[in-house]
């Protein structure tokens, strides 16, 4: 069996000092295996964006230990783990977090800039690539305050794809959408998952939790695993 | 009204450093303001505050050499009588004379003789408890009454003795009279008094008199005149009517007229020229701390804009939230009042002590608060209008709901990154300016020619003074007594009379000759102060000594061939006149132009030797002592051993201030510049510092979505900041040649009024690197403020 690319033990979380200590993650254990795609869902204030946060290095455990890619997060440097954000992780946020006064192919092409390695010449190949795969090459140059929310949604995902990701972490990434874009939002992960890329979402939809293959449930910081259905409604 | 203020002090919750640097900014700018008005008005008069005559109105002097306003004659004066648009002229002499009020004496009083009609001309006002000031009567100043007289009740018909002369006192004048100009006046008199001081062997006191240099003149005009014109004809009439009969005294000074009331217009044209350095100076500060305040407030508005759609939504109109912003500002303006009231009288205090306002100002540097309410209607209007003016935006579009909550727009962004390079700029000009200044007065300080350490021994005498120096002492050699080295001069070294002493080229009794400054001292007197000899030679008795200034000008005169080195004047005679003799002697030695009338004022200067001083005088001249002795102690005692032994009727000698001090004391102009302009600069430094740190953090935090994104796409903390300093380093690159434009235009002002160049390269690379080190500072530290913070917190929406 491969090594996990997510692995935690008895993470922990905690906000506040003193009388407004709250602890937001109790010991959390688990394990994402590679080509996997695994929901997360609980209620609000539950602690799902905060897991994902320290999953995908925009936050830091109060305790525990976390190792990605194979890699314990505590040895890493801050600019270990920007590598690692860059090049092995893919976000999606719920409120697709565009850079407003960038054009659909800046915001695409700015994961690439911060990686020294690549040329510029290879960008607008790759930028036409995922935007081809989101099915918006013709809003290469339009501003997100002129997409719907349903287009802002897939240049996120496109952004997310551009540096080849291991994982994606998507929080809540239908939730700011109808139905149909849910939908489509949903058939680009489904592609990206045949293709061999690891996904987690956190989501409080039952509809999206059903489509992956595990389904971890957080209730009062504790995650458990619950019986998925397993990829029931794949489109 | 009262929940608003309590919801806007809310609102700066977390911020409350912020909030007070903008009420202390606030209350600084009010409070300069306020001042500078004031001085501006002021100065602005032509005629001071007690002067009650509107009419056009001149002063009547004289200007020496160096371009010092001086006394003129009588005679002279009433020349000018005869031009048609003058009504009237009367005149004023000051002396310093003993007298004795109530059986007690008092030694050097300040005495105003005025002539019998000026009461009426210049409309004085009453004393106390008078009502008029009346032609021949005799008034003691407020200061005199309250200081020297402890506020004596029934002062009024008490006797004032002067020489001998019994007089009666007729009031007590109001405080602004204490001064006039730099000239303290402790007791007013009619100048018929002035006879009483004319030697007893002249026979005629009105043209002995008349013929002293020792009055400034008021001329009444019926009608506004130009004054170089009237200056114009009142030479010429100088010259087609000579004082025949003038006695003992030469006139050399040049005549000199001067518009309004006014007995130091050197004094006013550095008041001047000081108004409009920190007009400048203010306006940059203003623009820095209301262009923050701007800033600031746009950025609430941003943060704010749910709740004022929000508000617009429930049914509120754009007045309603105006008046609510009004409300909820009162808090900081209220503060601001109260501290630009406590920064008023802080300044004040700093200024006036010590510096030229003092001297100028006949009285304390008072305030107007009338002045203060202007400048404090202005501020505020300022400040509200910068807090209400992003507002505007809410009327040309009530509805925010196309634009992302937290984000500017195009314009705010350009002018949010226009006004940090405005403030850039700004600020190098002033530091620029003030380095300026702090270089020009250092280089005055410079002085390596007058010892540091040489300090002086002043005396005053009592009545019938006498002393005895020995040829030896003459000569400096006061070995007898211990090992201590004293030179000795008639005059203190800051002190010489810009036209003591006339000269001829030839021994001619009949020319008047050509002025110039110069005093007796000692033969050890440059080895002691330290003033470097030139072209050596021996000065002893029966020789002279004179600076590079005067060679200058003797060669300048034709006493020597142009090209023939200074050194050839050695040993060629020249008559210096001084009363009571003419001497015709050769000269000695040649020594560097010592400062004696300021840094950088190279008059010239004959020095002659102590031991010519004429013997009918010698005995009554308390000489001035100098030494660069480590023990002063040491000194003094051989001093007052001497005064003890040698004289009679002669105080202590006091320690005074060192020669280095004396001579920067004349340099007050120069200070006050530099004092007050590196004040404003030192609070413009604050503010950048400040303004810069907030500003930059505002500006991040608007875009904290932005970095959040970048941070979690992969961009390392380290090339974020120089990603976001670069933009701060635009701003720095296009503000410095932006200040060098506008410091060559300014070039030309400044080298004319305060011949100071701005376009120094070195003061400019030192203050844009200086600036740029607050960027990096304040700036930068703004940066790492924000990228530090946890990805997901940046990722958060407000």
């Amino acid at each position: 069996m491969s090594k996990p690319i997510i692995a935690t033990d008895k993470l922990c979380k905690v906000f506040g000092r003193g009388n407004s200590k709250q602890q937001v993650l109790k010991n959390v254990d688990f394990s994402i295996f590679p080509g996997e795609m695994v929901a997360i869902v609980g209620p609000s204030g539950s602690g799902k964006s905060t897991l994902l946060s320290i999953l995908g290095l925009l936050d830091e455990q109060t305790s525990g230990d976390y190792q990605l890619c194979g890699q314990a997060i505590d040895t890493l440097s801050t600019f270990q783990k920007s590598v690692l954000r860059n090049k092995h992780i893919g976000w999606i946020f719920q409120n697709f977090n565009l850079v407003g006064d960038m054009t659909v192919a800046e915001n695409i092409v700015l994961p690439l800039t911060f990686d020294k390695t690549l040329k510029k010449s290879q960008y607008s190949e790759k930028v036409s690539n995922v935007l081809k795969k989101v099915g918006l090459l013709e809003k290469a140059g339009s501003f997100p305050s002129e997409l719907s929310g349903g287009q802002q949604q897939r240049v996120a995902i496109a952004r997310a794809l551009i540096t080849e990701p291991e994982i994606l972490l998507c929080d809540e990434p239908t939730g700011n959408l109808d139905s149909e874009n849910a939908e489509l939002v949903m058939q680009l992960f489904h592609e990206f998952h045949q293709e061999n890329c690891t996904i987690l979402l956190i989501t409080h939809s039952a509809e999206i939790s059903e489509q992956c293959q595990k389904i971890y449930r957080i209730n009062d910081g504790k995650l458990v695993l619950t019986p998925a259905t397993g990829l029931k409604n794949v489109v | 009204m009262l929940f608003d203020i309590v919801y806007g002090w809310r609102k700066w919750q977390g911020q409350r450093l912020k909030w007070f640097t903008l009420v202390l900014g606030l209350a600084l700018f009010c409070a300069l303001f306020s001042l500078t008005l004031n001085l501006f008005r002021e100065i602005n008069n032509e005629s001071p505050s007690w002067v009650g005559n509107t009419k056009p109105l001149v002063t009547i002097a004289a200007i020496g050499i160096s371009g010092q306003i001086k006394k003129q004659t009588r005679y002279n004066i009433d020349l000018l009588n005869k031009h048609p648009a003058v009504n009237n002229i009367a005149s004023l002499s000051f002396q310093t004379k003993n007298i004795t009020v109530n059986d007690i004496a008092f030694q050097k009083t300040s005495l105003a003789f005025y002539s019998t009609n000026l009461p009426v001309l210049l409309e004085l006002p009453a004393p106390f408890s008078a009502d008029s000031f009346v032609k021949n009567n005799v008034y003691i100043s407020d200061a005199f009454w309250q200081y020297q007289l402890n506020g004596q009740d029934n002062i009024v018909g008490k006797t004032l003795l002067i020489k001998g002369q019994k007089l009666l006192v007729a009031g007590v004048m109001p405080a602004n009279m204490n001064n006039v100009n730099q000239y303290k006046v402790d007791v007013w008199l009619p100048d018929s008094f002035l006879s009483l001081y004319v030697p007893e062997f002249i026979p005629d006191a009105k043209p002995f008199l008349n013929s002293k240099p020792d009055y400034f003149g008021f001329a009444e005009l019926s009608k506004s005149v130009n004054t170089t014109d009237l200056q114009e004809y009142f030479r010429e009439q100088i010259d087609t009517y000579p004082n025949h009969e003038a006695i003992f005294v030469k006139e050399h000074d040049a005549p000199w007229l001067i518009a309004g009331i006014e007995l130091d217009p050197e004094a006013k044209k550095v008041l001047i020229v000081q108004c409009w350095t920190l007009i400048f100076l203010i306006a940059s500060f203003g623009f820095i701390i209301f262009s923050t305040i701007f800033s600031i407030y746009s950025q609430q508005l941003i943060d704010r804009k749910a709740e004022f759609s929000l508000k617009i939504a429930l049914g509120a109109k754009v007045s309603d939230l105006v008046k609510r912003c009004l409300a909820e500002n009162f808090m900081m303006a209220l503060t601001s009042v109260v501290f630009s009231i406590f920064f008023i009288f802080l300044l004040k205090s700093i200024l006036q002590d010590g510096l030229l306002y003092q001297r100028y100002f006949s009285s304390d540097f008072e305030l107007n608060w009338f002045n203060w309410f202007v400048s404090l209607v202005i501020s505020q209007l300022f400040f509200f209008s910068c807090t209400l003016l992003p507002l505007l935006k809410l009327n040309r579009n009530n509805s925010f709901s196309r634009s992302s909550l937290g984000s500017k727009t195009k314009l705010q962004t350009l002018f949010s990154q226009g006004n940090l390079v405005l403030q850039l700029c700004i600020a190098t000009l002033a530091f620029v300016f003030t380095t300026n200044v702090f270089i020009s007065e250092w280089q005055k300080q410079q002085i390596d020619f007058v010892n540091p350490a040489v300090i002086s021994f002043n005396s005053n005498k009592i009545k019938d003074a006498q002393v005895y120096l020995s040829e030896q002492q003459k000569k400096g050699d006061w070995s007898n007594q211990k090992q201590v080295e004293l030179a000795i001069a008639y005059n203190p070294f800051t002190n010489l009379d810009d036209s003591s002493l006339s000269y001829n080229l030839t021994a001619d009794p009949t020319n008047d000759g050509f002025n110039v400054s110069g005093t007796y001292v000692s033969s050890n007197y440059f080895s002691v102060l330290d003033i470097p000899i030139v072209v050596n030679g021996i000065f002893t008795k029966n020789t002279f000594a004179i600076n590079i200034a005067f060679a200058e000008q003797l060669k300048f005169q034709g006493m020597i061939a142009a090209e023939q080195p200074l050194s050839a004047l050695i040993g060629m005679p020249i008559q210096v006149n001084s009363f009571p003799s003419a001497s015709y002697y050769p000269i000695a030695t040649i020594t560097e132009n010592a400062p004696h009338h300021g840094v950088g004022k190279g008059n010239p200067v004959v020095y002659l030797h102590y031991a010519n001083i004429h013997p009918m005088i010698i005995y009554k001249v308390l000489p001035v002592f100098f030494s660069k002795e480590k023990s002063t102690q040491e000194a003094s005692n051989v001093i007052n051993n001497w005064v003890k032994h040698e004289t009679v009727n002669v105080n202590p000698y006091q320690l005074q201030s060192t020669l280095k001090a004396q001579i920067f004391a004349l340099n007050l102009g120069g200070r006050l510049l530099f004092v007050t302009s590196g004040f404003m600069a030192l609070i413009i430094l604050v503010l950048l510092a400040l303004t810069l740190y907030y500003q930059v953090k505002a500006n991040l935090m608007r875009e904290k979505n932005k970095y959040g994104v970048m941070l979690a796409l992969g961009i390392n903390q380290p090339a974020l900041f120089l990603r976001i300093f670069k933009k701060l380093l635009l701003s720095l690159t296009m503000a410095l040649p932006m200040a060098w434009m506008v410091l060559q235009s300014l070039e030309s002002v400044t080298q004319s009024y305060l011949s100071i160049s701005l376009l120094l390269m070195s003061s400019f690379l030192a203050c844009s690197f200086l600036v740029f080190l607050f960027v990096l500072l304040f700036g930068g530290g703004a940066i790492i403020t924000l990228i530090r913070l946890p990805i997901s917190t940046l990722l958060t929406q407000q």
